[in-house]
């Protein structure tokens, strides 16, 4: 009991110092104006990192969504509503999902990898003696880039996915064309579409706020970056799990 | 200074010249464990000051409260006569561009090239052009003996390449203060040799103030002005080269013949 005690006690310590952390990105944003080069950097590399990855699997999920769909609705007749399913589940939920999910794989732990090495090589404190300050100059840039390249990879992996579920339900399946596009059409609202990308912005703040937290708190060696890399991955996944739950609820319920 | 003050051994040498830094009885402890008790040092202006010690007696906590990276438990470190214990943020850091740090192995940003690299500090702090920027990186290449290497990543560098780069780039905003953080670590004779005789060299030229953090007895020797030294977080020494290599203290002798018997225990 003293022990779950002191287990839970060191989860919300952690919360607190992760949120401290959120603090000092954003106090930096407005103590001094951020580097547009250093942005651009990051947004490019972001992008180009995340987007294959991305509209691959997203392109996967659609159609299984599609398949999935179908298989149910065709029992009572209703084959045709797959367009409208497929869209309203790739829009408001998987896309998020698997943006957020990729974007902790791919330049997340990148970014922890980074940042723990260069703690471990005396680079950041090499950073300080230089007097540039490294919430400034590392973590500012990854946090805008994130939070600006998010809700467009919201978009793309949302249109791969709706467009390989509808290549599955008028080739494979045989759904008609013109049905599928007055569905996704007719159910799919600009609401929609602006909760997914706000869903997104959440993400993203998240993903950056933990990949640059566990990579700044790295432990010394090539174990402490490795530990730390292991914590990124499985703390953004759950919490993009459990945060999209009451997203959804409070956006759509 | 009052640590432990019978044991202190002063200089003998000129006059103390102006000072630059100073430690007035600075505590700092990690948890129980105290890494510096009491330590009370003035650093002169100009001068190579070299910071001796066997390893865990706080030479790098030193450089690290020093400049700022790390505050004391208790007691006042003044940088040309400002308190930077109770700086703020933005103090410290216009102090800390009184500061150029070579790191034990140069901290060079594997992202970035050598000219960028030495380029760092002048974009970061100076409104200079890029054809000025690419001049002062060029010529304080030049200083260190490495001309021409801009375009190569720390990666193709040996570790001797790699710290005289970092010197380039500690020198690049010409700091009146350069620390060196064990400058001939991991360096075979030769180029230890090379590196001592580059910081010479430096200072002559410069006429800057150098601390150096040093395990390196010849070394040490060849380079320093002062010498003070930390055993067991105190500091127990301090004055020029010649009081401290004459000493009869046990602790100074073994340490400087690099015995293992005598008072200082090996772990």
């Amino acid at each position: 009991m003293v022990r779950l005690f002191e287990k839970g006690a060191g989860v919300l310590a952690e919360f607190g110092s992760v949120a401290r952390f959120w603090a000092q990105i954003v106090r930096w944003i407005f103590h001094k104006r951020p580097s547009l080069l250093l942005i651009l950097e990051q947004m490019m590399k972001i992008g180009l990192e995340s987007f294959p990855v991305i509209i691959a699997i997203c392109a996967f999920v659609g159609s299984n969504i599609v398949l999935v769909g179908y298989y149910v609705f065709q029992r009572f007749g209703g084959q045709d509503m797959v367009g409208a399913y497929s869209g309203l589940m790739c829009l408001r939920e998987f896309s998020p999902i698997i943006v957020g999910a990729m974007m902790a794989a791919k330049p997340g732990t990148d970014m922890t990898a980074t940042i723990a090495t260069m703690r471990i090589k005396e680079q950041i404190d090499a950073l300080e003696v230089m007097a540039v300050n490294p919430f400034w100059y590392l973590m500012v840039p990854r946090f805008i880039a994130f939070v600006l390249v998010a809700p467009c990879l919201i978009v793309f992996s949302s249109m791969a996915a709706i467009a390989a579920g509808y290549v599955v339900a008028v080739y494979q399946l045989g759904v008609n064309s013109g049905t599928f596009i007055a569905d996704v059409t007719r159910y799919l609202t600009f609401k929609d579409l602006e909760a997914a990308m706000l869903k997104g912005c959440i993400f993203a703040i998240l993903t950056c706020v933990i990949a640059c937290y566990y990579g700044f708190t790295s432990g010394p060696g090539p174990q402490g970056v490795s530990r730390a890399i292991n914590r990124t991955v499985v703390v953004i996944a759950t919490m993009i799990v459990i945060i999209n739950y009451f997203l959804s609820e409070a956006l759509f319920g | 200074m009052n640590t432990e003050t019978s044991r202190v051994i002063t200089g003998s040498g000129p006059l103390p010249s102006e000072t630059i830094v100073e430690f007035r009885n600075v505590h700092k402890a990690f948890g129980k464990q105290k890494v510096l008790d009491d330590v009370s040092l003035r650093i002169e202006r100009g001068k190579t000051t070299v910071i001796i010690g066997p390893s865990g007696t706080g030479k790098s906590v030193f450089i690290k409260l020093l400049v700022g990276l790390l505050r004391p438990d208790q007691g006042a470190i003044t940088v040309d006569g400002q308190d930077i214990t109770c700086m703020h943020e933005r103090e410290l850091y216009e102090t800390r561009k009184k500061f150029g740090m070579l790191f034990q192995d140069g901290a060079l940003f594997d992202s970035m090239n050598v000219g960028d690299n030495v380029a760092f500090p002048l974009r970061q702090h100076t409104k200079k052009s890029e054809r000025e920027i690419r001049e002062i990186v060029a010529a304080k290449l030049a200083q260190v003996g490495l001309p021409g290497v801009e375009h190569k990543f720390p990666s193709e560098l040996s570790g001797g390449m790699r710290k005289r780069v970092g010197i380039a780039r500690a020198i690049a905003l010409e700091p009146e203060i350069v620390l060196f953080d064990e400058p001939n670590s991991g360096l075979d004779p030769v180029m230890s040799d090379a590196i001592d005789k580059l910081i010479l060299r430096m200072q002559h030229e410069l006429g800057l103030t150098f601390i150096v953090i040093s395990h390196d007895i010849p070394g040490t020797f060849q380079i320093a002005d002062r010498i003070a030294m930390l055993y067991k977080s105190k500091l127990i020494a301090y004055g020029s080269c010649e009081t401290l290599k004459t000493s009869d203290d046990p602790i100074l002798r073994q340490f400087f013949d690099r015995s293992a018997d005598g008072p200082i225990q090996v772990v």
